[in-house]
């Protein structure tokens, strides 16, 4: 467990989950302007919608290397049966995520808004991490914070759109977040993942 | 061809166009002035930067390893470029081109070449920022750390009170027709993005660097942010010019003068064509404007107060209702003898000028409110018996009208 929980890099998941806290209390409400994009007035982005960041590239550097064969895994893990290790990792997953998430929520004052961010982000990481690697699954989750936050409040779905923003459809974000970390956990248990091999080694450098 | 497809250029920048030039699209209001419309459609950047920076960090993973033999004996931007210059070069240009279709103008003068020049050295410096964070940092913090950094600078910008702040962002909120980006603070801007790219590419040149410490890379970084910052803040700061939020000044091209209907209208070129539309809105007005005993309209100029003459706008996207109000703006504020501050007094004798141009009341109402219009249009019932009466009212509403601070 304890070789596990190191190759997990358990410690820096703590880390990360610790200064998402902090620096949603110190700066989450930091504010950039998107003048007129949303129509004739300016509009406010928070740069709480961003933090959920450092808990999606925790995730990332966590689970490196998870979408390969036993031949490939760290040399910790390799005298692990392949489902054993998937149902730990997916556990370690999900309580990780939801733990971060409910300290955003609880601690940080993000409400559901903030939990639905944070799993959101980190079960499309998650996903993204075994089927292409951590550079690409990080990828897509800043791509995902980038342009849901640039796009138009008056524009078509706003509301459905706005997944890791305040004015948001709360329950739908929060399906979505779930959605999405059930789907990584799955891969992570049944480790049915495809990997490309050449972002997958290249991916931690 | 093969490193545009390596790169991931082949997908990423057709995408990356069609992204800017539609935020680009959604916002741009053309005016017909180039700086004008360039500017506006400029919002682009907000997704072209840090989408680029973040794209630039996740391909650039591990290069700096994986090429670290051959720097012994070729350069490290040698190879970058090499590898990378479908990105480098390609999205700068996606951008730029998004900028033009989105805000359908091309650049005929020095301000508009500008802000095309900011706009591509925006996207090439965060390109490079992207890259050298690649190699400071492990890809899964180095690219939201670059997409944020750049998205943040871009956003806070326009949020921050900051003079200093406003004058060295990439994306300039301005321009009216009668306005231009301050020169020195377009001169601040590039300094900034030149000095900071050129000093990444430095960080990235030499040849024979072959196990530079990640932290040295990181700390280099922020000494090559700090420079360009320093020396746009040093630009703006040995200026002997006044700094303000807006980062404009007063445009300086020659109007195109026309005179018809006995009128004088002196026009932005780019709005020549509605000469002859306003001076018969004035030629019209004249007549009622000597029934009551007020001065008839002679001249007519875009672009600021002038002595003797009626300030108008005239730009693309105004209709005929809107040409008129602006005659009637203009003409109070000639008869202020100044640009004026909205007030009631104000409201209420434009709305009577305008209801004189031959607007209606349900015209105007939606501009300048019930209040004025209903004021106005009483004052207007007296011009049957007493003419003299709705002057010396028109008068009395204008002198309680106090002036706009101007710069």
């Amino acid at each position: 467990m304890i070789l596990w929980l190191r190759a997990r890099r358990a410690g820096w998941l703590a880390a990360a989950a610790l200064a998402l806290v902090a620096l949603d209390r110190a700066a989450g409400e930091l504010s950039l302007s998107v003048p007129a994009l949303f129509g004739t007035t300016s509009g406010v982005v928070f740069l709480d919608t961003f933090l959920p960041l450092i808990w999606a590239a925790a995730i990332a550097d966590a689970f490196t290397g998870r979408g390969l064969g036993t031949e490939a895994r760290p040399a910790l893990l390799a005298r692990l049966p392949a489902s054993r290790l998937g149902v730990h990792d997916a556990g370690l997953f999900l309580t990780g995520s939801a733990a971060a998430g409910g300290l955003v929520a609880g601690v940080a004052g993000g409400g559901v808004h903030g939990l639905a961010a944070v799993l959101m982000l980190a079960g499309l990481t998650c996903a993204g991490t075994l089927r292409a690697g951590p550079a690409a699954g990080i990828f897509a989750s800043t791509l995902l914070a980038l342009l849901t936050s640039v796009y138009p409040r008056n524009a078509p779905a706003a509301r459905f759109v706005h997944l890791l923003q305040p004015d948001g459809e709360p329950a739908w974000a929060l399906g979505c977040g779930i959605a999405t970390c059930l789907v990584a956990a799955g891969l992570l248990v049944t480790g049915r993942v495809h990997v490309r091999l050449y972002a997958t080694d290249v991916g931690a450098l | 061809m093969r490193a545009v497809v390596r790169s991931g250029a082949a997908w990423f920048l057709p995408v990356l166009f069609a992204l800017a030039a539609w935020y680009g699209a959604r916002l741009t209001v053309p005016i017909g002035y180039a700086a004008g419309d360039l500017a506006q459609a400029g919002i682009g950047l907000y997704v072209a930067a840090p989408a680029t920076a973040a794209f630039m960090a996740l391909q650039y993973r591990g290069f700096t390893s994986l090429t670290r033999p051959l720097r012994s004996v070729r350069s490290g931007l040698r190879l970058a470029v090499r590898a990378w210059w479908p990105l480098l070069l390609g999205a700068p240009t996606a951008l730029c081109l998004a900028v033009l279709v989105s805000g359908r103008a091309v650049p005929d003068d020095g301000p508009a070449w500008a802000l095309l020049a900011i706009d591509f050295l925006t996207v090439l410096t965060a390109g490079l920022t992207g890259l050298a964070c690649a190699w400071a940092f492990p890809a899964v913090v180095a690219v939201p750390l670059a997409a944020v950094g750049w998205f943040a600078w871009i956003g806070y910008g326009p949020a921050s009170a900051s003079t200093l702040v406003h004058n060295l962002d990439s994306t300039f909120g301005c321009c009216s027709s009668d306005t231009r980006p301050a020169a020195v603070a377009v001169q601040a801007t590039l300094l900034l993005l030149l000095v900071t790219s050129a000093s990444i590419a430095c960080l990235l040149a030499p040849a024979r660097s072959p196990r530079i410490p990640r932290l040295l890379v990181a700390v280099a970084l922020v000494a090559a942010l700090a420079a360009g910052f320093g020396a746009g803040a040093a630009t703006l700061g040995t200026s002997d010019r006044p700094l303000d939020l807006t980062a404009t000044e007063p445009r300086t091209t020659s109007l195109t003068c026309r005179t018809t209907y006995d009128v004088e209208v002196c026009l932005w070129p780019e709005n020549g064509d509605r000469a002859v539309a306003l001076a018969r809105i004035v030629n019209a007005l004249g007549p009622e404007l000597r029934l009551l005993g007020l001065a008839p309209v002679h001249r007519l100029v875009q672009g600021g107060p002038v002595p003797d003459a009626v300030s108008v706008e005239a730009g693309a996207g105004l209709s005929s209702q809107d040409l008129r109000l602006g005659v009637a703006s203009g003409y109070v504020d000639a008869r202020a003898g100044c640009r004026s501050a909205p007030s009631a007094a104000r409201d209420r004798s434009v709305a009577l000028v305008a209801l004189l141009t031959g607007l209606r009341p349900d015209d105007v109402v939606p501009r300048l409110g019930t209040g004025p219009v209903a004021a106005a249009e009483d004052a207007l019932a007296l011009r049957e018996r007493t003419p003299p009466e709705v002057a010396r009212w028109f008068r009395a509403s204008v002198a309680e009208i106090r002036c706009a601070r101007t710069r």
